[in-house]
């Protein structure tokens, strides 16, 4: 299995600095430390809402790729988002869920049909136009290049475990100049 | 707007007017009687996006990138779906981003469903504990201008407000 920042570092080196990244909890701090960037949109409030954040953003931006890095506990929580973003069917959205089986940053502990649930299977049931499974580097840099040019709405389930540890910046997360740095980035789009 | 209407006259004309003028681009629900008029409207309207959600949560997630997106939009509800966004309400109140919600009330004005009863009266006290700004209208020709003044302190203060609507005036779940 993959380690997530080797997964997230090699996706930053395949998109531009300037395109949306909406991300989810522990993937959003590795994100942010990986690519930093004004148009990263950082979704750590109510769980499991991210997908819908980043729904209203691509519905409001059709021209632009958005790039939702979301988690599987997440996606669980929210798991009516599938159906909901498959039938409004924004072609310009990919959709990631970070498979780790756990609920990372709340304790550890197993997620329900940790093993056994397969999202990407979900997605497909939903409606998305396409979905994917990776679950290793090689096939993830085989196949990402591809999947970026797809008509979405796309799924990707990445099966991965933790890599390196990274900074729980909670303040630089949450300071006014992210919210301003990412203003500033969409006034100018 | 709250003169004399016409036999035909119903309130979501003049909000989906209103809408219009406003410039609304983004309409998410939960389908329900008391709005399915005014949902009616919005999906027939090329202008706007509407978008029918599994959850009421989705959608005030869903407004919220709407805004940081550059656009308007009204999240459309039932009371009862109000239960289900509590904490996604938090961020707006947070980030202090934008959100009008229009909500149809069930549980009051001669409801005879009792199991609406509970989360009908809990619906109101509920948004008030979540910092959201209740417009509680009970005439059909005061929708519209409670709706317009919603709008303005949810955009041009960023808050977030609720238009509460009440049986009153949809009848839904009430015998005659």
């Amino acid at each position: 299995m993959m380690k997530r920042d080797d997964c997230l570092k090699s996706l930053a080196g395949k998109i531009a600095q300037d395109e949306i990244v909406v991300a989810a909890y522990t993937t959003a701090f590795e994100w942010i430390a990986i690519r930093p960037s004004p148009c990263n949109y950082i979704s750590s409030g109510a769980m499991g809402m991210t997908s819908s954040h980043a729904l209203g953003f691509a519905l409001a931006w059709p021209d632009r790729r958005i790039i939702l890095l979301d988690g599987d506990g997440s996606l669980l929580m929210n798991l009516g988002c599938l159906v909901t973003t498959a039938n409004a069917a924004p072609k310009n959205l990919i959709h990631f869920v970070l498979e780790n089986g756990t609920y990372e940053a709340n304790g550890g502990h197993p997620i329900p049909g940790q093993n056994s649930a397969s999202f990407a299977g979900m997605a497909e049931s939903a409606g998305y136009n396409n979905c994917h499974e990776l679950s290793d580097l090689e096939s993830f840099e085989d196949n990402i290049g591809s999947i970026l040019q797809e008509e979405g709405p796309t799924f990707v389930t990445l099966k991965c475990v933790p890599g390196e540890d990274y900074p729980q910046d909670y303040r630089h997360m949450h300071s006014a100049k992210l919210r301003e740095d990412f203003a500033e980035a969409v006034k100018n789009f | 707007m709250g003169n004399k209407k016409s036999k035909n006259w119903h309130w979501s004309q003049d909000v989906h007017a209103l809408f219009k003028k406003l410039g609304i681009e983004q309409v998410a629900y939960v389908p329900d009687g008391g709005l399915a008029k005014l949902i009616n409207r919005c999906q027939a309207d090329a202008s706007i996006r509407s978008v029918v959600l599994t959850t009421e949560e989705e959608g005030v997630a869903q407004m919220a990138g709407a805004w940081l997106g550059g656009q308007k939009g009204v999240l459309l509800t039932q009371s009862g779906g109000v239960g289900n966004c509590i904490n996604m309400l938090s961020m707006m109140q947070e980030c202090r981003i934008p959100l009008l919600a229009l909500v149809s009330m069930r549980g009051e004005w001669g409801e005879c469903f009792p199991w609406q009863v509970p989360m009908g009266q809990s619906t109101i006290p509920a948004l008030e504990a979540a910092k959201v700004i209740v417009h509680h209208v009970d005439q059909a020709e005061k929708v519209p201008e409670t709706v317009h003044a919603a709008a303005r302190l949810a955009f041009d203060s960023y808050r977030a407000v609720a238009v509460v609507i009440s049986q009153r005036i949809s009848g839904s779940g009430s015998r005659g």
